[in-house]
């Protein structure tokens, strides 16, 4: 039942995706990599390589660890404010080609991805750190 | 350790090469904005070095330690950098030579608050405390709709 | 240390508002009367009004009602957010009922949008204030 929610919860955003008719402007590399990055980097920042074995390594019973919940929380902050912080490099970027008053309103459009891409992570990190993926009701 | 300091380089290399894809670093150095954040910061770590307690582990009595609160006062100065750069962009309405200094110490601040608070986050072993990143989040915000009237300005 | 470290941010600020800019108009006494005065009102019926005249965080003994003390750094600092969120919404909300054209914003912002910046921007100074002091100096005391 769990993961099946989690699936639900993200063909959800999907499909709200799909329903805005522009889905193609929700692809940016740029975007996800300044996201991505940043994310998987964090967890060898804050806890070191052996951060991905805990990562990975379920636990005993279906319960949540305790490291796993650290891992999954420092991932969720990182990727919110690593999204912030590409937005903002994004609208620095747009303020060097302000001549044409036309070209704000699509740049700003791609400039707002990280933010978003940010908050799905924080989305899916704090779901999953809550999750017992056991026995219990 | 090595690992650790390495990951955090990597992560601000990061950064800084995705402002490649406009006109590079330059663009983010702005000095009323980097003195702003950066003094206040830098004089609270140094007083963080004079104590007598590690900066990671709790303050007496209280629930975080110092590298935490630096962190919390970057998102703080942050958020007023970005106020005051707002006082300016709608003191200076339409006037474009004016309004762009502001603008940047908006942005700026927001900026360089921000990679603080996160270079803290990154280097202390703490939770945060959700207020924080309600903060962080409303920043785009504040930039969002500055953008907007800048962009209803010019 | 303490007096320090508030006077130390408080001059950076101050210096930035009056140097690198050419705004010198940054104080108005209606903004400044919509935060302070709820927080004091707020203070008084929490902690009575006489209270704020005896914190005591510059000795070097803390009194017996060192709880007491947290608790009114606590209510100034949450009061704080929270007026000036009021505040910034008591500046919007005639702005946008006067915004007719897009194209007059800049007068018609006038006096709203100042009222909205400059309520969050005393507020926060505040909160920064009170952070500072909650946390800091604490190696002093006993």
């Amino acid at each position: 039942m769990k993961p099946l929610s989690i699936i639900l919860i993200i063909l959800s955003i999907i499909f709200a995706l799909i329903n805005t008719g522009h889905i193609e402007t929700f692809f940016d590399a740029p975007s996800l990599l300044v996201v991505i990055f940043p994310v998987i980097a964090s967890i060898a920042a804050r806890h070191g390589f052996v951060g991905f074995g805990h990562l990975f390594k379920g636990g005993e019973g279906g319960n949540e660890t305790k490291e796993r919940k650290e891992i999954l929380h420092t991932m969720g902050v990182t990727g919110v404010i690593s999204g912030v912080l590409g937005t903002h490099i994004g609208v620095v970027i747009m303020l060097g080609n302000l001549a044409d008053p036309k070209a704000i309103g699509p740049a700003m459009a791609v400039a707002i991805l990280p933010t978003f891409y940010g908050l799905f992570i924080f989305l899916l990190t704090t779901i999953l750190s809550h999750l017992n993926l056991g026995t219990e009701l | 350790m090595i690992v650790k300091s390495l990951s955090i380089i990597f992560i601000i290399l990061c950064f800084i090469a995705t402002t490649f894809f406009g006109s590079g670093p330059m663009a983010f150095l702005d000095l009323p904005s980097l003195w702003f954040v950066l003094v206040p910061v830098l004089f609270l770590l140094w007083v963080g070095s004079k104590r007598k307690d590690k900066m990671t582990s709790l303050i007496k009595g209280r629930g975080i330690s110092w590298l935490e609160l630096v962190g919390y006062v970057a998102v703080i100065l942050c958020v007023i950098g970005s106020h005051m750069g707002m006082v300016g962009l709608y003191e200076n309405f339409g006037d474009k030579t004016m309004v762009g200094p502001a603008f940047a110490f908006l942005v700026l601040t927001s900026f360089y608050g921000i990679l603080i608070f996160f270079i803290c986050f990154l280097l202390g072993h703490h939770q945060l405390k959700k207020v924080a990143v309600y903060f962080v989040l409303g920043q785009t915000l504040i930039l969002v709709n500055n953008m907007l009237g800048l962009a209803l300005s010019i | 240390m303490k007096i320090l470290c508030v006077l130390f941010f408080l001059l950076n600020i101050g210096a930035w508002t009056f140097t690198h800019s050419n705004f010198k108009n940054f104080f108005d006494l209606s903004s400044f009367i919509i935060v302070i005065l709820p927080l004091y009102l707020a203070i008084s019926y929490r902690h009575g009004w006489r209270s704020l005249f005896n914190l005591k965080f510059h000795t070097d003994v803390w009194v017996k009602s060192e709880k007491e003390q947290d608790d009114l750094l606590k209510t100034i600092a949450y009061t704080a957010l929270l007026t000036g969120a009021l505040g910034m919404t008591i500046g919007l909300v005639p702005m946008y009922l006067n915004l007719s054209h897009p194209l007059s914003f800049g007068p018609s912002m006038d006096p709203f949008m100042r009222i909205s910046l400059l309520t969050s921007i005393y507020a926060l100074l505040v909160f920064l204030v009170v952070v500072l002091i909650y946390f800091v100096g604490r190696e002093d005391e006993k």
